[in-house]
């Protein structure tokens, strides 16, 4: 690809992009809703039906990443508190 | 009624963080005061309240959850964990208004906690953001005496070819990880060879960072809390580990003293209370730096291994001091 200045700062997309690819595995994990338990300051997950999930190994998220699309937790290493305005 | 909480540790998270889970679950162990909110709750379920010039101490105030109340001049130490900062964008706000609710939730929340005295951070967000720089972590590391991979961050397309051109293999690696999709499919940055031949002028539009592959026998995966080490070496056929956590083995090691002493550096250096570092060792048994993590994940590793890491941030934190 060859470019010129004006398309530079415009609409090429970084090569760096063209690289990412998808997650290995996609999870669903089994909660639709969470909220904190008041006494014990832990997060309390709920299925569709209202009924508590116990989470065990599959709320932990990897080292770096899993593909969930429910679970924040799965996210990777960075990204989060991090806001591209301020930072 | 929440009730007010005596030198409570504040862990500022989202709901579901099942890491955070684990740690809060030692504290509870101990007796240890936790209040935990997530600062996406402002408005509904979070408020906060400080006074400044008001009496001798420097910040006085509160904290409040629907059932908790942290008394801000008494707060022990800061999980500063996975937190959400709302963005107003579906709160019907214009583009206008939600830019600025959100800047005055960041300046005015997280500000009042920047102004306590005593607390001690795990980490403080502002070096976590200072130590998510590669290019900084690359040259901090080898200052501090780590081995640390030919590697170029550049948007010079020629540069980048002659760079990979000179070594055996090079890999392409992400600056920063950000959300990306496309077409409803989740995409990130993969540890893959890179040939000269695949680049293009597009490398002109930002940085890229391109990096000499190591020859690694194994990857090594560090978490540092406070001045405890727990090291485990990754076992698996793969160039990049996330690609299959179930093709991983994972083995216990000691770590030699000069690296431990060496990484604890780095993280001196960036005032981290806390870090996961990503090393790889050759087959020689060097150990090469390949990068810091300072909110790192390591949930699943203490599941895997059996190491007391929930146990270990529970102590920091209830010390509230590093040493």
């Amino acid at each position: 690809m060859s470019i010129t200045e004006a398309q530079l700062t415009t609409t090429v997309r970084p090569w760096g992009a063209g690289r990412l690819a998808p997650y290995p595995t996609a999870t669903r994990l089994p909660y639709t809703s969470v909220s904190i338990d008041g006494p014990t300051q832990l997060g309390v997950f709920r299925d569709r039906s209202g009924l508590v999930v116990e989470m065990g190994k599959h709320g932990t998220s990897k080292g770096t990443e899993t593909n969930t699309t429910t679970n924040q937790d799965s996210k990777n290493d960075q990204g989060h508190d991090q806001d591209s305005a301020q930072d | 009624m929440p009730t007010t909480e005596e030198r409570p540790v504040l862990v500022v998270t989202e709901a579901e963080d099942v890491t955070a889970d684990m740690v809060i679950t030692e504290l509870n162990r101990r007796d240890v005061p936790v209040v935990r909110f997530n600062p996406a709750d402002i408005g509904g379920e979070l408020t906060v309240s400080a006074r400044f010039g008001t009496c001798p101490a420097p910040v006085v105030g509160q904290a409040r959850t629907p059932s908790r109340i942290a008394d801000l001049a008494r707060v022990r130490a800061v999980y500063w964990r996975r937190p959400v900062w709302p963005t107003f964008h579906n709160s019907g706000l214009g583009d206008d208004d939600a830019r600025f609710a959100a800047a005055q939730v960041r300046y005015g929340l997280a500000g009042t906690l920047y102004a306590l005295d005593g607390p001690l951070w795990v980490n403080h967000p502002v070096n976590d953001a200072a130590a998510d720089y590669k290019p900084a972590q690359l040259a901090t590391a080898q200052r501090l005496g780590l081995t640390v991979p030919p590697t170029i961050v550049t948007n010079d397309p020629d540069e980048a070819r002659q760079f990979i051109t000179a070594h055996d293999q090079v890999i392409f690696k992400t600056l920063r990880w950000t959300l990306y999709e496309r077409d409803g499919v989740q995409l990130t940055g993969w540890a893959e060879p890179v040939r000269a031949d695949e680049l293009d002028d597009s490398v002109r539009v930002t940085p890229h960072l391109f990096q000499a592959r190591i020859d690694k026998a194994a990857d090594v995966r560090v978490l540092m809390v406070g001045r405890r080490t727990f090291a485990v070496r990754i076992d698996c056929d793969l160039l990049d580990w996330r690609r299959d956590y179930s093709a991983l083995s994972y083995t216990v090691v000691d770590l030699p003293a000069p690296l431990n002493k060496a990484l604890h550096g780095v993280l001196d250096h960036f005032g981290l209370a806390s870090g996961s570092f990503d090393l790889a060792v050759d087959r020689a048994g060097d150990y090469w730096w390949l990068e810091l993590n300072p909110n790192g994940q390591w949930g699943w590793l203490e599941q895997e291994t059996g190491l007391e890491m929930s146990a270990a941030f529970a102590d920091l934190l209830t010390r509230g001091e590093t040493a």
